[in-house]
């Protein structure tokens, strides 16, 4: 992959199974970039593509979640957490999208407290490495660069390697 | 996840899905939903999907779960030329969510109207650029993307 390496740039991947079921590991993934000689160019950790915070959690057969302008599109597979309350929907779930400003998700959340606050939302297996100028000033132009991204999955270690980044 | 290249506007996305269950190819409960991103830094809300549309399924008599669609890279991807993220998403029968993601990149030299005729590299003095002739005739450069 050509990356133009004279601005800050971003890179995205996807863990996901071999039905691209999207995993959710235990913690955020942590990346590393090597060079061609196996040196170590910068590390860190990535963050959720796409995001957001929720507003309200309805007490129904299938909970409706609110978040204002969430922007999902479509079935989403994702990872809940930090709701009080009808604590059930902090988990790994499928969002079905109603509206702009709200989801579904198939869990049950008549019985529940009433929501209470907080609550963050993420889509599962999307994450993002933002390279700023600290890193992005040692690739070089011509090089090739390995990106390996070090996650878990209970507990177990795994690793996802992304394209390869040829700078520019 | 792959990167799919790099295109320019007015060029169509080819965009191909096999939809799976536990590894078997399997119709899904409704076509795929792409959904394409910009991933453009500060510069952009990249919640904010630069095109949002469903797949076709291409021949289906005799392929389980096979889908596609060229995506036009028109008006809607003109206001960044960078990075893209495309997921495709869709739910099988029992519910559950399946994605698939992809990277490309828009660069510069096309034309949003997809009227390109003609194009050529111009080298001058510190500048590298394309010269790009439009169906109605007029000229425009662009950086070369290299």
């Amino acid at each position: 992959m050509l990356q133009p390496v004279d601005a800050d740039f971003t890179l995205v991947f996807q863990l996901a199974d071999s039905s691209d079921t999207p995993v959710v590991p235990d913690a955020a993934p942590t990346w590393r970039i090597y060079d061609g000689e196996g040196g170590l160019v910068g590390d860190g950790t990535a963050t959720p593509f796409l995001s957001g915070t929720i507003d309200s959690v309805s007490l129904a057969a299938t909970a409706q979640i609110t978040s204002v302008a969430h922007q999902l599109r479509g079935t989403v597979r994702v990872t809940i957490s930090g709701v009080a309350g009808p604590t059930a929907v902090n988990a790994t779930t499928t969002a079905t999208v109603v509206s702009a400003n709200a989801f579904t998700v198939p869990i049950d959340t008549s019985a529940a407290d009433p929501y209470g606050g907080g609550g963050q939302w993420q889509a599962a297996g999307l994450y993002r490495i933002d390279i700023g100028s600290a890193v992005r000033g040692q690739l070089e132009p011509g090089h090739v660069y390995t990106v390996l991204a070090d996650y878990a999955v209970s507990s177990a270690r795994k690793v996802h390697q992304l394209e390869p980044l040829e700078a520019t | 996840m792959r990167h799919l290249g790099r295109f320019q506007l007015g060029d169509r996305l080819p965009v191909v899905v096999r939809t799976l269950v536990a590894g078997v190819p399997a119709w899904p409960a409704a076509p795929p939903l792409a959904v394409i991103y910009p991933l453009g830094g500060d510069l952009l809300d990249e919640r904010q999907p630069a095109a949002t549309l469903f797949l076709g399924a291409a021949d289906p008599s005799a392929i389980t779960g096979l889908y596609r669609r060229a995506v036009f890279l028109g008006p809607t991807f003109a206001n960044w030329e960078g990075r893209y993220v495309l997921t495709v998403r869709w739910a099988d029968a029992d519910g559950a969510a399946h994605t698939r993601a992809w990277t490309f990149d828009v660069v510069p030299g096309g034309s949003s109207a997809g009227d390109i005729t003609g194009m050529a590299r111009v080298i001058r003095p510190g500048q590298d650029l394309l010269l790009v002739q439009r169906y109605d005739e007029s000229l425009a450069t662009a950086l070369n993307p290299r």
